[in-house]
């Protein structure tokens, strides 16, 4: 730093919005463009009208930027280290000094503007005695639509949505002991030889249709509505028509068993899994 | 309305632009377009030439009243250019004036819009609540919505009184600064 600049210098701090607007004046000062900023002369001129100004109140906004350009004039003194992954690089400096003085240059063109048409007066709507016949809607249709379909989108994904795991449930509630017992017998009928595996495929049905399926076809046994064959340990079931087989509704009235304790009973796959 | 001959004849008033002026004269606060369409019982582009009209005239006529296009609305106000001689009558209040500061963030959010206050500190590098809440105070900058980021932070939009006192009736009239952004992008 030279001396005839350190005479020279003589910043007030409060005059300045903000660290970007010193930064500004600074490089302004000393002739340079933003894109070729001379990090260490400017660090320490910064340094060093921040510590002529020793107003907390003030100086504590500008810290963060002395900081930064510390930073950037230790990182130019030490060797390089591989990679730069910080955001405290001097091309964000730069870039954010720029985005700056595209602002502040447009602000007196904008305070000028201001300070003339703002001496334009308006009359403010009269309370006449009879009201408007027509009330332009506070916002438009569109505008209406797009609101309600943001907040619908946003509620959608607030909310735990339930309903897929709901309708699964409600379909394994489906599962019915009655319902299988039902649905063998009339295959049976259909068809004298009915493969077990056919009527439950692992692919077509759920875990709790089998289950449920398998110990419709127990019952059904019992009642020797059917007969059930299986020449191998998990071998296929082949199920035959039994010597009590008929179609028609099942009579669970007579059968305590069945109705107290089977007849709406079904198998959630939360239990069986 | 073409075959108006004399300067005298193209002064006269059409009677649609009459009941628009006399609607503007009646409402006070901005008229907009499609209350105009209402008014006259006629389409948006034709009230559209009734008002383009109407502007010109008062234009032309350099008088202590003028007619301003703010957004999609319209609204007399006395013409800025009389304000000092207005002040004889009135007196003058300090309010008009805004800090550099509170000048600087009104333009960052004029052209930034929706913006949160911590995007306007972004660009500033100082902690703007003051100035933020000034131009609110002055009816200059709103509220706007929330941002769709974390903790859904405010979104500060400019207003119609910022139009007005821009003297622009859009965001579109403001001083072009991309320019200088292409010319920047160019150099580097």
């Amino acid at each position: 730093m030279s001396e005839e600049y350190k005479s020279e210098i003589n910043i007030r701090l409060d005059v300045f919005e903000g660290p970007f607007d010193l930064l500004l004046a600074l490089l302004e000062r000393n002739k340079l463009e933003i894109t070729d900023i001379k990090i260490s002369l400017i660090a320490d001129q910064y340094i060093d009208v921040l510590s002529q100004n020793f107003d907390m109140e003030i100086a504590s906004e500008f810290l963060v930027m002395a900081s930064w350009l510390l930073h950037l004039k230790s990182k130019k003194l030490l060797p390089k280290p591989e990679k730069e992954e910080e955001e405290i690089t001097e091309e964000e400096l730069i870039r954010r000094l720029t985005q700056y003085k595209k602002y502040k240059d447009v602000t007196p063109e904008i305070t000028e503007r201001y300070l003339y048409w703002s001496k334009s007066h308006y009359k403010m709507p009269e309370p006449l005695d009879y009201p408007k016949k027509y009330e332009p809607p506070e916002i438009d249709k569109n505008e209406f639509a797009a609101c309600f379909a943001e907040v619908r989108t946003r509620y959608l994904v607030r909310q735990n949505d339930n309903r897929e795991k709901m309708e699964r449930i409600l379909k394994v509630e489906k599962v019915s002991l009655k319902d299988k017992m039902k649905q063998v017998v009339s295959s049976v009928l259909k068809k004298a030889k009915t493969k077990f595996s056919e009527l439950f495929s692992k692919e077509k049905s759920s875990k709790a249709e089998i289950v449920t399926g398998f110990l419709a076809l127990l019952e059904l046994t019992r009642r020797k509505r059917v007969r059930a064959e299986q020449k191998e340990n998990f071998g296929e079931i082949v199920i035959l028509p039994g010597e009590e087989i008929e179609d028609g509704d099942f009579d669970f009235a007579g059968d305590s068993e069945l109705n107290g304790d089977f007849e709406n009973e079904s198998f959630g796959d939360g239990l069986l899994s | 309305m073409s075959d108006f001959g004399t300067e005298n004849i193209e002064n006269a008033y059409s009677k649609n632009e009459a009941i628009a002026e006399a609607l503007l004269f009646a409402s006070g606060g901005i008229v907009t377009l499609e209350e105009i369409c209402l008014v006259l019982k006629v389409k948006k582009n034709e009230a559209e030439n009734v008002m383009n009209r109407l502007t010109a005239k008062y234009e032309k006529r350099k008088g202590g009243i003028i007619l301003r296009k703010v957004n999609n609305g319209f609204q007399f106000s006395s013409n800025p250019e009389y304000y000092d001689d207005l002040c004889v009558y009135f007196q003058e209040t300090a309010t008009g004036n805004l800090s550099k500061a509170a000048m600087e963030t009104l333009t960052i959010i004029g052209y930034n819009q929706p913006v949160t206050r911590a995007g306007i500190e972004m660009v500033r590098g100082v902690n703007s609540d003051g100035v933020l809440a000034k131009l609110v105070e002055r009816g200059l900058v709103a509220e706007c919505g929330k941002a769709d980021s974390p903790g859904r932070p405010t979104l500060y939009g400019t207003t119609d009184l910022f139009l007005k006192s821009l003297g622009i009736s859009n965001l579109g009239e403001l001083p072009d600064i991309t320019q200088e952004e292409n010319e920047q992008e160019t150099e580097n």
